[in-house]
């Protein structure tokens, strides 16, 4: 099988090159289980830090193939950061979009929360898994991923309108008769 | 990056598309189905069963990997000294998913102090990993009476009426509860909730936020719990109940997932939310499910006394990733099939309707791999194709970005273009039906036990629709939260003992709980 050399804490590591990284940290056996937990991309317990042809970046780790010369600087982790600075404080240095393992565009999240225009941070942010790898880059204290999270939920919340249930049809379907209940499941009309 | 068999394979595949596009195998009938599931589905096998033979369901046939771990042994000792008490709440809540969550920020509303305790992060469970969407009432032309009967339906009428009354009837004010803690549902331009068809529905009820709707539940249930300070103690498992003298449950053991440091916690009432058992990969199947669903709760609850329903029958999704490997069980959603992919054997035939109820699909691919011959094999792992390229040719280039973005790219990054390649899939175990049994306060049947979520079993019969899982647990979640408040409310702390292991015999040398799957 193919092989492609890694790097993890200085020391390097021949690896199966049709891995990913997670895949990767078991096969050497740096892998601890509770820094995975979906192993499909959205959870984000398995971010983890970089470098490769000069450049940092970040990922998720059950999601990134392995690749040569690739050197791990954080293995895989998350850590929830609660806290975050006012936006205001942004100097538009642009370290947490270079992080961001979902590639989205971060510092433009962060100025339309800092803009106010909450909409838009809504639907740029979708996409976010809280990995918190941006808030850990950021040299003012700015967690883009709260601030996301805070636009997010003012927006769905500017739509909330109660729905009430009249639940009397209902009643008597619980309470009838299974025969019955059959007839009414055989005849029920479709909605195209 | 294919083997030559698998070249050869999908060169049959490209060349019968436009055939299998024409004409598309015929729909079972109902006596076709029956004879399908009893030769290939899964449930169906006798070998792959056994009866507990002591328990609250001695009798019962349950999977062999289930059994083992119900009657296994505990990682405690009767005779062992109980870990120092760390603390004692009102309230105790075993699991961090959706259940958990909606439990918790319930029962801190109803004025009980809380812990909630979970395996990994806040928020790293099932839950997390919805796509497809949640079930409730919210257009005019629906009604609670047509979900109810469109859910007993397809449950095949083994469901607990009152238990799934319940989970219908109150579905529109779960979903405006929802809105008010600010989730972000699909709307149409003017802020309308779009709604969609999920199998078995006879209305559009199904709510979604883009292909990531757990996600975006989850996180705001989270933000909910961080911002009323609820105590949550991550990276801990529950690996055994106390009981207090009269065998009602009062507290549980816990053990850092990091360390294998161990504490007890006191506790008036718990909450077990701790989710599926995926992780068992019963038969051999691999899984949907996040690393920590490996059925904890059931194991725990099953010692204490607690009697399980329906624990048998689980849901195998037809279509499971095979190839990449890296991605090995996970879910292909039916969306694909919805929009016209089929299911293609080696020879390049197309093998089952495309719109043929789950357990039949996965039975048909079962089929095709074993009794027919006619499957593939992957690095071991049998295998179909599921013909992603018909849905553009059906509907159109450009499709697949804008109706199946995720799986696209999911796909991408491992050098695959799913528009114009077929990917490999299997069937792979994805929901547990069946669970600890419960009424609609969420009681078990022990004392001071209450459950909430893909732990429980009932509500949902046989079969569960999709998005009735997520409603399921933000219904049962609060009212667990509810209940267990208002009973721990009219009860002093009971003196927390190990003593139903006195009594408990082990079968077996399974450790149990699992606590996490090994990979
Ligand atoms: C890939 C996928 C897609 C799905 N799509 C849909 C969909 O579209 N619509 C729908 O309705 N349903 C869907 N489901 C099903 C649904 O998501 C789950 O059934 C539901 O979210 C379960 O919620 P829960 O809170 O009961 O369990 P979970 O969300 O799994 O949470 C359980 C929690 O308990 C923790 N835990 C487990 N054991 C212990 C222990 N011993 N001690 C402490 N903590 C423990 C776990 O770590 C986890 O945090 C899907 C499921 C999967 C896997
Ligand atoms: S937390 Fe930050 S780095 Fe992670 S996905 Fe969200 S925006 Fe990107
Ligand atoms: S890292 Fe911080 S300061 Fe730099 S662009 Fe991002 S939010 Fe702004
Ligand atoms: S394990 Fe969930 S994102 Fe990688």
């Amino acid at each position: 099988m193919p092989t492609v050399s890694i790097t993890v804490n200085g020391q390097t590591y021949a690896v199966p090159s049709e891995q990913t990284v997670m895949q990767a940290m078991e096969t050497i056996g740096l892998h601890t289980p509770h820094s995975h937990s979906c192993r499909s991309g959205v959870c984000g317990a398995c971010s983890f830090r970089y470098r490769l042809n000069g450049k940092t970046r970040g990922g998720l780790a059950c999601q990134t193939p392995v690749a040569d010369g690739m050197e791990i600087l954080k293995p895989p982790s998350a850590k929830a950061s609660v806290s975050s600075t006012d936006p205001i404080a942004c100097h538009s240095c642009g370290q947490c979009e270079r992080i961001c393992p979902q590639q989205l565009p971060v510092q433009w999240i962060v100025a339309a929360a800092r803009d106010g225009a909450l909409r838009r941070c809504a639907e740029l942010s979708f996409l976010c898994v809280m990995c918190g790898l941006c808030a850990e880059r950021c040299p003012v204290g700015i967690n883009p991923a709260l601030e996301a999270m805070r636009a997010r939920r003012t927006v769905g919340k500017s739509h909330h309108t109660s729905l009430l249930a009249d639940n009397a049809e209902l009643q008597t379907l619980v309470s009838a008769p299974l025969a019955a209940v059959k007839a009414a499941y055989e005849n029920r009309d479709f909605e195209g | 990056m294919y083997s030559e068999q698998l070249r050869r394979s999908l060169a049959l595949v490209e060349a019968s598309r436009g055939k299998n596009l024409e004409q598309q195998p015929p729909r079972l009938t109902e006596t076709e189905r029956q004879e399908l599931l009893q030769q290939f589905h899964p449930d169906y096998r006798p070998d792959a069963f056994v009866t507990l033979t002591h328990g609250e369901n001695a009798g019962d046939r349950v999977p062999t990997e289930l059994a083992a771990l119900l009657q296994g042994t505990p990682r405690l000792s009767a005779t062992a000294a109980l870990p120092p008490i760390t603390e004692r709440v009102d309230v105790l809540i075993l699991g961090g998913g959706g259940a958990g969550a909606a439990a918790a920020l319930e029962a801190q509303a109803y004025g009980a102090t809380v812990l909630l305790v979970t395996k990994l992060r806040l928020g790293d469970s099932n839950t997390v990993m919805a796509e497809g969407g949640m079930q409730a009432v919210s257009q005019p032309t629906d009604s609670t009476a047509r979900h109810y009967l469109d859910s007993f339906g397809g449950g095949h009428f083994a469901a607990d009426p009152v238990l799934l009354g319940k989970l219908v009837g109150e579905g529109p004010e779960t979903l405006s509860w929802l809105t008010s803690l600010g989730v972000n549902f699909d709307r149409d331009k003017s802020g309308r909730l779009l709604t969609t068809h999920g199998g078995g529905t006879s209305r559009k009820r199904l709510h979604a936020a883009k292909d990531r709707t757990g996600a975006e539940l989850m996180r705001v249930l989270r933000d909910e719990v961080w911002h009323r300070r609820i105590p949550v103690l991550p990276y801990t498992a529950a690996v055994e109940l106390l009981t207090d003298r009269t065998g009602a449950v009062a507290g549980a053991v816990l053990q850092n997932m990091k360390t294998g440091e161990r504490q007890a916690v006191c506790a008036k009432t718990v909450v077990l939310a701790t989710g599926g058992a995926g992780q068992l990969r019963c038969q051999g199947f691999p899984t949907t499910n996040h690393g920590g669903a490996t059925a904890d709760g059931l194991a725990l609850a099953y010692r204490v006394g607690a009697k399980l329903t329906d624990a048998e029958s689980l849901q195998y999704h037809p279509t499971g990733i095979v190839f990449p490997t890296p991605l090995l069980g996970h879910l292909v959603t039916e969306k694909a099939r919805a929009l016209g992919a089929q299911l293609i054997d080696a020879d390049g035939n197309a093998f089952v309707h495309p719109l043929e109820p789950r357990d039949v699909t996965a039975a048909a691919v079962i089929r095709q791999c074993t009794a027919r011959q006619n499957g593939l094999s992957v690095e071991g792992h049998p295998a179909v194709w599921l013909d992603t390229p018909m849905i553009e040719r059906l509907h159109g280039i450009g499709t697949i970005r804008s109706r199946l973005p995720a799986m696209q790219q999911q796909f991408a990054r491992f050098g695959i273009d799913i528009r114009t390649q077929p990917i490999l899939v299997y069937p792979t175990l994805h929901y547990q039906n069946g669970g600890i049994r419960i009424n609609d306060r969420a009681e078990t049947t022990v004392s001071g036990l209450f459950a909430a979520g893909e732990v429980t079993g009932g509500i949902h019969g046989k079969n569960r629709l999709m998005g009735n899982a997520l409603l399921d647990i933000l219904v049962y979640g609060r009212t667990a939260g509810r209940s267990a408040a208002a009973v721990a409310a009219d009860k002093d702390f009971a003196e927390p003992t190990l003593g139903h292991l006195a009594d408990y015999t082990p079968q077996n040398s399974t450790p149990s709980p699992m606590i996490f799957a090994e990979n």
